[in-house]
C-alpha cells in the first residue's frame, strides 16, 4: 500500500477554517531510513513554511519533528513505514509520527533534562519544551505516536493567547463521568455545560473513556492514527469549540486528560 | 568521512552529514557540515575519539551544521567532558544562528559549552593561535 517514500500535500486558501477536513493537511510516509527522514523533514519545513509559518516558530516546532522522527526511526521495524501528518489551522500548527515499533515508555508530565553525561534522555523534554502540546502514546509491541502542537503567529490570522491554552484538566471514571476538574483562568465554558456524564456522547461519538481509549488504539493499529483538531458542539450553547487531546493517561478505571481548545474557537 | 549513501538525489547529498578532522600541531579541529541526523552520531563519535587520543585541545566546528538532533548534543557533551578530564581545552564554533545552537540553548547546556562566532576565536580559545 505505501509506497517507500510517498507524500501528498493538499493546501487549500489561508481563511481560517474551523472544519477540520478544510484544513491544510500533510502525510508523509517514509521507510525507516536516515536519507528519508531528511525528506520526511524537508516537506514538513515546506508544506509549514507554504501555510504561512514564520521563521521564529517554525524553527522550534522542527526542532521537536525531528527528535519525534529520531526516535521513530530508532524505534521503527524493517520495512514498516513511519507515518508524519501534519495540520495547520486557526493560528496553530499540528504534526504527529507515528511508527509501529515496539513502543516507548510515556513520558511523565515534568520533564527533566538528564545530567550531562547521560547518553540518552533529552529528546522528549526538547519535545516538549519546543511545543504547546506535547503528547505521547504508546503501546507495547503496537508502536507509538507523538502528538506535537505549537501555536504561531501570524498577521493574517487572528494572533493566539498563549493564556488561553490548556483549556482545562479534568480527571474522568470509565463513565465518561467528570471526576474532577480544573479550569484555566481563560476557560469561558463552565464544567457543567460542557464536562459531565454524557460528555463522549459528543465525543465523536465517543461514548466513554474505554471506547476512547479503544478508539485510540485502533488508529495506532491500523497505523491511521490522526489526532487533529476536531470541533466539539456543546448542545447547552449551541456553540462549537475545537478541542485538542494535549495529554491523555489512561489507567484501569480512571483517566487523566488534558484538554486544550483552540484560541480561535467560538460559536458557530 | 561521508555520510550513509543518498542514492542520486544531487540535493539529499548537500544536505548529508559529514565529518572532517584536521590535526593542527596544538589543536585537533572537528568539522561537521550538513544534516546531522541520529544515523551519523557514530561517525561524529568516531572522529571524537580519534580527536581525544591526540591530547591536545579541540575545537568543534558546528557553523554549518543545518540540523542536529539531541542525541548529537549528548554526544559531543560527553566528549567535552572527556577532554575536561584530561585537563584539554575545548571549544565549540557556534555562531549565534544556525540550528545546533538553539538545540544546545534549548538543553541548558550552553554553559558546558565554549562557544565562538568563528573558528579562529575558538582556536585562539584554546590556546592553539595567537590573538591578534
Amino acid at each position: 500500500m505505501h509506497e517507500e517514500v510517498s507524500a501528498k500535500a493538499r493546501s487549500c486558501d489561508r481563511t481560517p477554517s474551523r472544519s477540520p477536513a478544510d484544513r491544510p493537511t500533510l502525510s508523509v510516509w517514509i521507510s525507516p531510513r536516515h536519507t528519508h527522514a531528511a525528506f520526511a523533514r524537508e516537506q514538513l519545513r515546506l508544506f509549514l513554511t507554504e501555510n504561512g509559518i514564520g521563521a521564529d516558530d517554525l524553527a522550534p516546532f522542527m526542532i521537536a519533528a525531528g527528535e519525534a522522527l529520531a526516535n521513530a526511526l530508532e524505534h521503527a521495524r524493517a520495512g514498516e513505514p513511519i507515518e508524519i501528518t501534519a495540520v495547520v489551522g486557526d493560528g496553530a500548527m499540528y504534526a504527529t509520527i507515528a511508527d509501529t515499533g515496539r513502543g516507548v515508555a510515556a513520558p511523565p508530565m515534568d520533564l527533566y533534562l538528564p545530567p550531562p553525561q547521560a547518553e540518552r534522555g533529552r529528546g522528549f523534554p526538547l519535545m516538549q519544551r519546543c511545543t504547546d502540546l506535547f503528547a505521547v502514546r504508546s503501546h507495547s509491541g503496537i508502536g507509538t505516536a507523538v502528538i506535537l502542537g505549537r501555536h504561531f503567529h501570524d498577521a493574517e490570522r487572528a494572533v493566539p493567547e498563549i493564556g488561553q491554552l490548556p483549556y482545562g484538566v479534568m480527571l474522568v471514571d470509565g463513565a465518561g463521568t467528570v471526576l474532577e476538574y480544573d479550569p484555566y483562568p481563560n476557560a469561558e465554558v463552565p464544567q457543567h455545560a460542557v464536562f459531565g456524564a454524557n460528555v463522549f456522547a459528543d465525543f465523536l461519538g465517543w461514548a466513554n473513556i474505554d471506547a476512547f481509549a479503544r478508539t485510540f488504539d485502533a488508529w495506532i493499529a491500523r497505523r491511521d492514527q490522526r489526532l487533529v483538531p476536531f470541533e466539539f458542539v456543546n448542545v447547552a450553547r449551541g456553540t462549537r469549540v475545537t478541542v485538542l487531546v494535549a495529554r491523555l493517561s489512561i489507567d484501569d478505571d480512571r483517566a487523566t486528560i488534558c484538554l486544550a481548545a483552540s484560541p480561535a474557537a467560538g460559536g458557530t | 568521512m561521508k555520510g550513509p549513501s543518498s542514492g542520486n538525489d544531487p540535493l539529499m547529498e548537500t544536505r548529508m552529514a559529514s565529518y572532517r578532522t584536521i590535526a593542527e600541531p596544538k589543536a585537533t579541529i572537528v568539522r561537521a557540515r550538513g544534516e546531522l541526523d541520529i544515523t551519523s552520531t557514530r561517525d561524529l563519535c568516531k572522529h571524537l575519539i580519534d580527536a581525544l587520543a591526540r591530547t591536545v585541545p579541540c575545537a568543534i566546528d558546528l557553523r554549518d551544521v543545518s540540523y542536529c538532533p539531541a542525541r548529537i548534543v549528548g554526544a559531543l557533551l560527553r566528549f567535552t567532558l572527556a577532554l575536561e578530564q584530561r585537563t584539554l581545552m575545548h571549544a565549540l564554533v557556534l555562531p549565534s544562528a544556525p540550528v545546533a545552537r538553539r538545540i544546545i540553548e534549548l538543553t541548558d547546556r550552553s554553559a558546558l559549552f565554549h562557544g565562538h562566532e568563528t573558528l579562529r576565536e575558538a582556536l585562539v580559545a584554546v590556546g592553539a593561535r595567537r590573538a591578534s
